[in-house]
């Protein structure tokens, strides 16, 4: 059966399912126990350093070995059909990584051939990718001597030249000129709209991942903290607003009482979220019994970073509660 | 360095086994051993004593029994100082004397020197994420080190069988009779089988032991050193207990002592062939777990 028929089986277009998915380098546990699913399109996987994304990366691509837990990529168990998965997965990794003594094209070609394409397939396909990343006039040039951007580029080139299903892309625009950085989003957006290509990107660059992504996974100290679309998770945020006042500390003290302040600006800025029993009226009359005058409170524009701040803020009662069990 | 988006066009056709992967991985190797000056000038240099060897064939086949009777040669009768047996005045025997220190040791420095070529590859890899990126192919960990290893076995054959053979070859044509075919023909198959083993048990060692280090030049110090020392090694147990199985120590006498055994020529060591057997079985088995345990393209850490 032809790969993408089995893609199209799927009726919910789940193309990666990791579950209850365990890494352990010696005695560290870089993943525990995680559980998420991809569907086609393009997700973002997000995370502090060391929160274990690419652990997971490196465990469906058969790189690190699972402790515990299942991955099913495009139907297939990622343990039993390694081959055959690693087929249909292009991936960029975040470090260097080329084909020593080799030219670009040489270098792209070669990926392919170990691949699976047929030697002529290889090299035509390599040049053509070469020139959808940007590389065409330095496609002859030896990879050594290729700049941080331009091996970012070759990369993605690496990554696309077998003509994956699913993109891995660990920290794609890293070392991108501004320029260089949106030609490479637009380039990843029209491969997910235009050729249906699925895509699973780790990035610290957040708007990147926004711009980019409709699904967000938040990871942190090696669990899922939350996952789902971010169109949801920014309307589930509530109502943010940008206050500033001038008076007395019990204002700000009654605030952090009712767990409003998300997080304080250097300029002295607060920035609250309003729950829902809440309404601005109340806020005003608060500040008016504690002396404090409220001098700016707008609405604030809600973006991923706040979503993902405030997953790991929920998380931290959850690690005193693990703590004092212990 | 504005993108040309000629668009983006699926690969629709079959994809290769396994096999036109690693040959991938075979001919990649050699180009890049063929394609630096550095190493193709001592590839050459190496091919010296076959050159010798082409030259003593012809000496012997055209100059002194054939007499130089074949058509454009007669002009080295003028070499040979008017006497048949000759060149320059000397006889081949003794001109030969004067060439054999340098074809005794030219041999282990040409296998010395693809050790070393061997030893550095796997971890220039690894210092270079290669390997991450050969791991993330449709390829196994284990079809990448076959491939490795095939490759630096084929560069071991060039230096000293392929060339070889071909002075063989050059000098069954050039030879007055058949007598020097009938004569060698029958050591040949014992001579590549022979050659084939040595090389592809040094190729092995080598990269085996290379597969934990991403310094190349750590491993080819280990690949230099170990030999040595262990060579040594055994020398000094065999003198010191009078006893020649102690040589079974040094990998390169393993290796060394089954060549010969399957060419069936004088060995130069005098220890059981059947130890030397038993000895590369180990020497495998330790490579093969060697290999298992730390060809990985993540190391573990904490």
């Amino acid at each position: 059966m032809p790969f993408r028929d089995l893609i199209l089986e799927h009726e919910d277009k789940t193309i990666l399912k990791v579950s209850g998915l365990k890494v352990q380098y010696g005695s560290f546990v870089a993943v525990k126990g995680a559980s998420f699913n991809m569907r086609q399109g393009a997700c973002g996987l997000l995370g502090r350093n060391g929160a274990g994304k690419s652990s997971i990366i490196r465990t469906i691509l058969g790189l690190v070995p699972p402790k515990e837990g299942s991955v099913q990529v495009l139907g297939l168990d990622a343990k039993k059909d390694g081959i055959l998965v690693r087929d249909r997965i292009g991936y960029m990794p975040e470090k260097e990584a080329i084909f020593p003594g080799l030219s670009g094209v040489d270098a792209v070609s070669y990926a392919g051939r170990l691949s699976g394409l047929p030697p002529l397939a290889a090299k035509q396909r390599a040049h053509e990718v070469l020139f959808l990343v940007g590389l065409s006039e330095e496609r002859y040039r030896p990879v050594k001597g290729y700049s941080a951007g331009m091996k970012q580029r070759i990369k993605l080139a690496q990554a696309l030249i077998h003509d994956p299903d699913l993109l891995f892309l660990d920290e794609p625009t890293n070392g991108l000129d501004p320029e260089g950085r949106t030609e490479i989003l637009n380039l990843l957006r029209n491969l997910v709209q235009k050729n249906g290509k699925s895509l699973l990107l780790c990035s610290h660059i957040l708007p990147d991942v926004e711009g980019l992504c409709e699904e967000v996974i938040l990871m942190d100290e090696g669990c899922v903290l939350r996952q789902g679309a971010i169109h949801d998770m920014l309307s589930s945020l509530g109502s943010l607003y940008r206050l500033r006042f001038y008076g007395e500390d019990p204002f700000e003290e009654w605030l952090k009482d009712q767990s409003m302040i998300q997080r304080k600006e250097e300029t002295g800025e607060l920035l609250i979220q309003l729950p829902p029993e809440q309404r601005v009226s109340d806020l005003f009359a608060q500040a008016s019994q504690c002396n404090a005058q409220i001098r700016l409170l707008e609405p604030e524009k809600k973006s991923l970073l706040d979503i993902f701040l405030e997953a790991v803020q929920s998380k931290e009662p959850l690690k005193e509660k693990i703590r004092g069990a212990h | 360095m504005g993108l040309i988006d000629f668009g983006y066009r699926s690969f629709s056709g079959e994809r290769t086994g396994v096999a036109l992967r690693i040959r991938a991985i075979v001919s990649q190797q050699i180009r890049r051993f063929f394609g630096k000056k550095l190493t193709l000038l001592f590839y050459i240099g190496c091919l010296f004593p076959a050159i010798i060897a082409l030259v003593f064939v012809y000496i012997r086949f055209v100059v002194i029994e054939g007499q130089g009777e074949l058509a454009g040669l007669r002009n080295l009768r003028g070499l040979s100082h008017r006497n048949p047996n000759t060149l320059f005045g000397r006889s081949l025997e003794e001109i030969s004397f004067y060439f054999t220190p340098y074809l005794t040791y030219a041999m282990p420095i040409a296998v010395m020197f693809s050790a070393i070529v061997g030893a550095s590859t796997i971890p220039n890899d690894r210092n270079d994420g290669a390997l991450e990126l050969y791991f993330t192919r449709g390829i196994r960990p284990f079809h990448y080190f076959f491939g490795k290893w095939i490759g630096i076995f084929f560069l071991h054959l060039c230096l000293i069988l392929i060339p070889y053979l071909l002075v063989w070859i050059i000098g069954v044509f050039l030879a007055p009779d058949w007598g020097f075919l009938q004569n060698t023909a029958p050591f040949i198959p014992r001579f590549i089988l022979a050659q084939s083993l040595f090389c592809g048990g040094l190729s092995f060692l080598v990269l085996a032991q290379s597969v934990s280090t991403s310094s190349s030049r750590f491993s080819v110090m280990r690949v230099v050193g170990g030999l040595f020392v262990f060579w040594v090694l055994a020398r000094m147990l065999r003198r010191f207990f009078h006893e020649n199985n102690f040589l079974v120590l040094s990998p390169w006498n393993v290796l060394k002592r089954v060549a010969e055994g399957i060419a069936d020529v004088q060995a130069s060591h005098t220890f059981d062939l059947q130890v030397a057997i038993i000895g590369l079985f180990v020497l495998s088995l330790l490579g093969s777990l060697w290999i298992f345990k730390h060809l990985k393209a993540t190391k573990a850490v904490g």
